[in-house]
């Protein structure tokens, strides 16, 4: 129908051939409530360029007169059109100069579906008058074609930026000859260009050489510093020579980013991935060591570094820079003291921790250019005199040999706890087995650093370096350090082997105090333990200490099945005094069901332990037990108000364990269908009894039940209904909702 | 372009109360806040507060304490950008020897400053919005207060005498069950005939007039900063060039990164691109990031795919017939808060200053319209299609509403704009509308037919 609107919109159009403009407006003027959502329609039917070719006449006259969004929407139909009469194409090249860029990108991405047809009109607009149409022009004919080099060397000399700005990316399609010709455009005059061209160098694989000579120049400008870093770090290795002209450039958006930011600057991911600086560039980087801001010395320390060897004769200058940024640490953080105003003293907290950081660098490069320990441990020591505190960052020193660690194992015992810490934290960066079993043992004896080797233990895969956190590890235990808990923690962090562990728990739980009982038998019921051990383990514990016979039930009664020694021991725990204990042991009992039938004679024996204690439905638990290990039915009204009793006050299991019951022995479920009703009906009074009641009728799968629980979805109290509901809910899904009582 | 609606300025300053007096109060005050509401009535503004009573600290003064309360005016203040004014004082009371001394306990204030230089407008009835704006402020045990006051609405213009009346009144401190303090202030409450005074609001600091253009225009979108303003400040930002327009909105967010400016960020977004564009055609102006609804999903889901910038060029805001638009979102403040010096430098780099000044081409009301039929519209859910119909309506309306009659009163809390819309429409296309280029706003060439 719309189409059919815009056809007969045509035919009217057509009709009246003498003033085409003024037909053109009644056109609209007709169309225009409908204009947007005949164009929309006609961009759906795209698969269908018969149609949309039919109104092509239309889509021009909207493309000449229309407003933004009629526009949009006519360009967008052009593009399946097909082939397009010539001023069609005309005014599509036109709009290459509309106002809004938005069109204009529309309109150059419509020509380049339109393909060949419009490349002859796009190589003339190349020499159009405005600006903005030749900058489309470019992209759109890039996009279909190659253009070729004395176009493009012509464009080159373009007056106006925005055809200026696109030629670097059009010139990496012509290798080398691209290539200088995009360097020429590193520094024009337009900073869009420049940027575009030190943007582009960095795709260039075809003369890396040269790329690198012009980025060398772009990245000593604030400009283009950040793009140039960029562009050299693609470059990878043949960045090398623009190394020390990327430190001197450093601008202050990188340490910006770098210092208070919290992430790293480009210059510093450029560094890592560019890799080490060559040799015959270290006058220069000797410069950068002594550049004003600490970020600087930093990046730089870590390349000189890097080097190793190679750059030994700045091994002074990294002395003196440790040295300087040390003594300006300390400056800084005497300063930072005094300042009350919170952010400042943030701000200079970061600037204090770089120059920090510039100087353990240069300590470690130091180390890392002169491998000798006894000189780089001189150097702490003057550095940590000053800084009057331990270093901590150290790289991975897999340069370092067995011969420094003894070194260093001397320099742990040192009776200065930061140049020990230190040393420590060094020796924490070896490869494997740099130290001897001995002499970790003997370190472990060292002041304050006991529970640094753990830490670092810790963190080590190193079998010695395990070994030594087991034997740590026992010995803080024994000594009381450690907890239990801390050693389940360790188990889960994998510091600490299970067996190691379960070994540990074993003596305690016979030997340990009533708390490291209790806390070994917490931690047997969390651990995946063999079914077996645990029993054992557990009734070992009990065996020897009748009091943790309850935490003991607890535990078995977290499982679905229990063992026959499980259920002895039930049994047995049904004469204990203390009542929890028994109604757990009766659970237990009942939840085995047949299972415990060797118990019943002894649950029926079981007296009441204390009438008046909380445990007010010890009868019922013990009914239920019965019930549930015979199989029988609850024929009785009061028992199943005795039930129904403890389900409502005995809140923790007893719920849980009736429906354990009704799950189990379908043939209970008529009995307690039977009397939840006479319950329900008689005992009006009792509305305490009701929501176990119904929570029991939930299970209960037949029509009566169903029909039963259907009469209470409108009873009076609105606690029941919503209950009822839930319930329904249940039967029907199955989805087991947990319900707050709180929320009754 | 005055608001002819009386009720905006009002309801601004009803917001502006309570968001200082949180600030305020809030830090200062002994008494834990217990509940509070805000709003006015007419003309009148009201605030309730009910805090925990402490003893000793906060006190109900008796009568004569009332009035024996003089105040003892600092110089006011007001910030470069002339938009918020800072009123300061002591409290002062006489002592048993008839000497003034600083109060000695927590006292809570109201301080009014007249809207209109030169005159003295009689507030022993207390204020109301025609004659001032108001502020509350808890005093603290030195005497000493202060509040900041927005200047925006109802400043004096450039080269008047800048010196308006201020007082101070009390509110209603009763202390209630539970031993709470309630305090009711009313601007309805008499002003202290000892607190009233003549301030001379100093002239504001010398700087370029661009930029206190730009500081008109922060409240973008609203009745006060619509995109007519827009257009008249980022044309002229257009004339100074690329370099001096980047350096006045630098400039600009410089000088209100200060308490007060909470959406700086959002003008220099709005202006930088309603102003700037890509020297490279194929560039993408969208500059955000983050996880967003609505066509902010769309549009930053795929920043480099080429149909979303084709939909979304230089989302938030887009040029549509030569008018500037906000597209809407319920994350529209965030989005304008990720708007940093890091993206006026990337104007620097990569736009250049639009070749041709905003103009508008035809009625906001009717480019709303043919906007919103868009498939890229049609395409958003309902909801967030409703959100931005109704924003971008609000906008088409401020843009002429001083043309228009006035919405009917009862619209007075938040005109809704879509419930007379299709009136609005029908008034806009039957009136002759078109854009004066010399003055830079839209004009009537006939009558209005209501």
């Amino acid at each position: 129908m719309i189409i059919n609107i815009a056809c007969s919109a045509r035919v009217g159009l057509a009709q009246s051939p003498s003033n085409p403009i003024l037909d053109i407006a009644t056109w609209q003027e007709r169309l225009e409530p409908n204009q947007v959502e005949i164009l929309n329609t006609l961009d759906e039917l795209q698969h269908h360029p018969d149609i949309i070719v039919k109104v092509v006449p239309e889509l021009s006259a909207i493309l000449a007169n229309g407003n933004d969004a009629t526009q949009k929407l006519a360009i967008r139909c052009l593009e399946h059109a097909g082939p397009l009469p010539e001023p069609t194409l005309n005014l599509l090249i036109e709009t290459l100069d509309h106002r809004e860029f938005g069109l204009r990108f529309i309109a150059s991405q419509t020509l380049r579906k339109l393909g060949p047809q419009v490349v002859p009109k796009l190589k003339i607009a190349l020499a159009a008058k405005s600006p903005r149409v030749r900058a489309n022009a470019l992209v759109t004919l890039n996009d279909l074609i190659t253009i070729d080099i004395a176009t493009l060397d012509k464009l080159q000399q373009d007056p106006d930026e925005r055809v200026r700005v696109v030629l670097p990316r059009i010139w990496l399609k012509h290798g080398k000859v691209g290539t200088q010709k995009i360097c020429e455009l590193t520094t024009d005059s337009a900073i869009t260009v420049a940027i575009a061209a030190v943007r582009a160098l960095q795709y260039n694989d075809s003369d890396p050489e040269i790329a690198v000579a012009y980025l060398r120049e772009t990245v000593q400008r604030p400009d283009t510093y950040e793009e140039s870093v960029q562009a050299l770090t693609s470059l990878g290795i043949h960045a090398k020579p623009a190394i020390p002209d990327m430190l001197s450039g450093l601008r202050e958006s990188e340490i910006d980013r770098d210092v208070h930011r919290g992430f790293d600057s480009n210059v510093h991911k450029a560094l890592t991935y560019i890799g080490p600086a060559r040799v015959e560039d270290l006058q220069r980087l000797k410069e950068s060591l002594t550049f004003p801001h600490p970020l600087t010395q930093e990046l730089t320390a870590n390349l000189v570094g890097r080097m190793g060897p190679a750059a030994t004769s700045l091994a002074e200058d990294l002395r003196d820079a440790a040295l300087h940024n040390a003594r300006e640490t300390k400056r800084l953080k005497e300063q930072e003291a005094l300042i009350l105003d919170e952010n400042r003293r943030h701000d200079f907290s970061e600037l204090n921790n770089r120059y920090g950081m510039a100087c353990e660098q240069s300590c470690q490069s130091y180390w890392r250019v002169t491998r000798d320990i006894s000189k780089t441990m001189a150097l702490i020591e003057q550095v940590v005199t000053i800084l009057a505190e331990p270093m901590f960052y150290f790289d991975e020193c897999e340069f370092a040999t067995p011969e420094d660690a003894n070194v260093l194992s001397t320099w742990m015992q040192s009776d200065n706890p930061n140049l020990s810490f230190t040393a420590a934290e060094m020796i924490s960066k070896f490869p494997i087995s740099s130290l001897t079993p001995n002499q970790l043992d003997t370190l472990q004896n060292t002041r304050g650093l006991r529970w640094k080797l753990k830490e670092i233990a810790t963190r080590k895969s190193d079998p010695i370096w395990r070994a030594h956190l087991l034997r740590w590890t026992e010995k803080e235990y024994y000594s009381g350090r450690l907890s239990i808990h801390d050693l389940a923690d360790f188990v889960k962090e994998e510091r600490l082997s299970e067996p190691d562990f379960l070994s540990i728990l074993r003596t305690n739980i016979i030997i340990g105090d009533t708390y490291t009982k209790t806390s070994c038998l917490n931690a047997l019921a969390t651990f995946s333990v063999s079914e077996a051990d645990r029993t054992e383990m557990i009734l070992q514990c009990v065996r020897e200490n009748p009091d943790q016979r309850r935490a003991a039930l607890e535990i078995f009664l977290s499982q679905e099945k229990f063992s026959a020694e499980q259920i002895r021991f039930a049994a047995v725990s049904l004469s204990n005094s203390d009542p929890y204990t028994v109604c757990k042991a009766l659970s237990l009992l009942a939840k085995a069901g047949p299972d415990s039938i060797s118990s019943l004679e002894a649950i029926k024996k079981t007296p009441n332990p204390n009438q008046k204690s909380q445990v007010r439905n010890f009868e019922a638990l013990k009914l239920i037990a019965i019930c549930s290990i015979e199989n029988q039915k609850i024929e009785h009204q009061s028992e199943l108000v005795t039930i129904f009793d403890l389900t409502e006050k005995e809140d923790v299991n007893a719920i849980n364990l009736l429906d354990d019951i009704g799950a189990r022995s379908e043939f209970f479920l008529p009995e307690i269908e039977r009397n939840i009703g006479q319950v329900l009906y008689l005992r009006e009074n009792r509305r305490h009894y009701l929501l176990p009641a119904l929570e029991v009728l939930a299970f209960i799968r037949n029509d009566r039940a169903a029909n039963l629980l259907q009469s209470f979805e409108n009873d009076r109290d609105w606690c029941v209904q919503r209950y009822v509901k839930h319930l329904k809910r249940f039967r029907e899904t199955g989805e087991h909702v947990y319900f707050d009582s709180e929320d009754f | 372009m005055q608001s002819t609606n009386p009720s905006v300025p009002f309801l601004f300053l009803t917001f502006a109360v309570f968001f200082y007096s949180e600030g305020y109060s809030q830090s200062h005050f002994h008494g834990k806040h217990i509940s509070g509401s805000v709003g006015f009535e007419g003309y009148v503004w009201y605030e309730d507060r009910e805090y925990e009573y402490e003893e000793g600290i906060l006190k109900v003064p008796t009568e004569e304490e009332r009035d024996n309360i003089a105040v003892e005016w600092n110089l006011p203040t007001v910030d470069p950008l002339d938009r918020f004014c800072t009123l300061s004082g002591t409290l002062r009371t006489k002592n048993s020897k008839g000497l003034l001394i600083p109060i000695y306990w927590q006292q809570m204030i109201a301080v009014h400053l007249a809207i209109k230089a030169g005159v003295q407008p009689d507030w022993t009835r207390g204020t109301d919005f025609r004659t001032a704006m108001g502020e509350v402020a808890m005093v603290q045990q030195d005497g000493t207060f202060e509040v900041i006051l927005e200047l925006n609405n109802c400043k004096p213009r450039l080269g008047e005498l800048r010196e308006l009346q201020a007082g101070i009144s009390l509110p209603q401190q009763t202390v209630r069950r539970k031993g709470n303090l309630m305090i009711e202030y009313r601007s309805s409450a008499p002003v202290l005939d000892n607190s009233l005074t003549i301030l001379q609001i100093p002239a504001p600091a010398e700087i370029p007039p661009i930029l206190r253009e730009i500081a008109r225009v922060s409240h973008f979108p609203s009745d006060d900063a619509h995109a007519v303003h827009l257009i008249q400040v980022a044309n002229s930002l257009r004339q100074l060039g690329k370099d001096e327009a980047l350096k006045a909105l630098e400039q600009y967010q410089e000088l209100s990164m200060v308490e007060g400016y909470p959406r700086q960020t959002r003008i220099l977004c709005a202006l930088a691109l309603s102003i700037f564009e890509p020297a490279d055609p194929e560039m993408s102006m969208i500059l955000l990031n983050g996880n967003f609804s609505g066509i902010a999903e769309r549009a930053l889901s795929q920043q480099g795919d080429v149909s979303t910038r084709r939909e979304w060029p230089r989302f938030p805001i887009e040029i549509v017939d030569g008018m500037p638009w906000l597209y809407s979102s319920d994350y529209q403040d965030l989005l304008f808060d990720s708007y940093s010096k890091d993206h006026l430098k990337w104007f620097r780099q990569h736009c250049i200053i639009r070749e041709t000044p905003l103009k508008p081409v035809k009625n906001p009301l009717e480019a709303v319209e043919s906007m919103l039929k868009e498939p890229r519209f049609q395409q958003l859910d309902p909801n967030h299609r409703r959100e931005s119909e109704k924003l971008l309506k609000r906008q088409a309306y401020s843009m002429v509403r001083d043309l228009f009659p006035p919405l009917p009163l009862d619209d007075v809390d938040e005109p809704e704009v879509e419930s007379h819309w299709d009136n609005l429409f029908s008034i806009a296309k039957s009136s002759a509308l078109y854009w004066s280029e010399d003055e830079q706003a839209y004009k009537l060439k006939s009558s209005i037919k209501p």
